[in-house]
């Protein structure tokens, strides 16, 4: 378990790195190390389909985001730290850990699980559904439904994305002087 | 000189009107490009196609389908590839998937009951043998594949407004 302690403290160091840097381009280069953290992070905890399946949107998400990063006009950001509001981050992300923490510690051990659908749903997979992916068994056979709701869901993103934007972007007019 | 040159090419290809001839990147980009993005969409293609028996299934192959394109929009530039693939088609093949999705499911009623798996599980495993399993991985792919792309072509089409 060493291993998967020190890639979620990369995590973390990667994203800190991202928040804090001045260049644009650099800090979307700290977010795909916080992309291929996770993905071996996956790895560790043995979900190779999760792995292949995050592997191919984090090549999607970092070609938009340097696509769009290319275009702009400003490669910088500039603004002044501000005290406040990191120190009230900093309160509510430990409030979050401690009451995460009291929420999960009576869970049962990872690999020993006591859930008895999903025991029966690996028993009988291959012979009632016929697929011998038992995740694609799970997800188009016997939960299709949560599927149907997010073919929906992805349908509507893209209705959304085309209703806000723009080909050309307006300022409103108080903002202009 | 010699930097002047190079700038000014550059600042032509950036421009990227309906006439612009150099729009894009270089000729090595466009022809390894040329090489590749067929063998990119046969991949996913196969993935999404033996989603019942590898690892993988539509979510994945989907998105390896709309890397292709997106592929072909990064090396040709915006314009020329809307001239090889409208959007119009991106749209009508993810309505049409998403529809023909919808009426499966409830075909299912009359097997069953709604989305019930009601074609016939062959003895033998291979790709037929899921019953609608490989329809629906197939539905899937497609649809989230000119999802998106479409995304992308809207992302990437934002300027602002010039005075």
């Amino acid at each position: 378990m060493i291993e998967l302690y020190f890639t979620i403290i990369v995590m973390i160091a990667a994203a800190i790195t991202a928040i804090s840097l001045k260049g644009l381009l650099s800090s979307i280069i700290a977010l795909g190390v916080v992309g291929q953290a996770l993905l071996l992070v996956f790895i560790f905890l043995k979900a190779p389909e999760l792995a292949i399946a995050h592997l191919v949107i984090e090549i999607v998400v970092m070609a938009v985001l340097i696509r769009a990063t290319m275009r702009r006009d400003t490669t910088t950001m500039d603004t002044p730290t501000e005290y406040f509001p990191a120190a009230a981050g900093i309160f509510f992300i430990g409030a979050f850990i401690f009451i995460g923490y009291l929420a999960v510690k009576d869970l049962p051990a990872f690999g020993e699980p006591i859930m008895r659908v999903s025991t029966a749903y690996i028993r009988n997979c291959v012979e009632n559904t016929g697929a011998l992916n038992v995740i694609s068994g799970i997800v188009l056979d016997y939960r299709i439904l949560d599927t149907m709701v997010l073919v929906a869901a992805m349908f509507g993103a893209v209705i959304a994305v085309y209703a806000v934007m723009r080909k050309t972007g307006r300022i409103k007019k108080e903002d202009k002087q | 000189m010699e930097q002047d040159k190079v700038l000014e090419e550059r600042i032509k290809r950036r421009e990227e009107g309906p006439g612009n001839p150099h729009s894009g990147m270089t000729v090595i980009v466009k022809t390894v490009t040329r090489l590749t993005v067929g063998l990119i969409l046969l991949f996913g293609i196969y993935i999404v196609l033996h989603g019942s028996i590898l690892h993988g299934g539509g979510f994945a192959g989907g998105v390896i389908i709309a890397l292709s394109f997106i592929h072909i929009v990064l090396a040709y530039g915006k314009t020329e590839t809307l001239k090889m693939f409208p959007m119009i088609t991106a749209f009508a093949l993810m309505c049409l998937s998403a529809l023909v999705f919808a009426l499966l499911g409830l075909a299912g009623i009359l097997k069953g009951g709604l989305f019930m798996n009601f074609l016939p599980k062959i003895q033998n495993i291979s790709i037929l043998s899921g019953g609608l399993i490989p329809m629906y991985n197939i539905l899937i792919g497609l649809l989230i594949g000119s999802s998106l792309f479409a995304i992308f072509l809207a992302l990437l089409g934002f300027k602002k407004e010039e005075d």
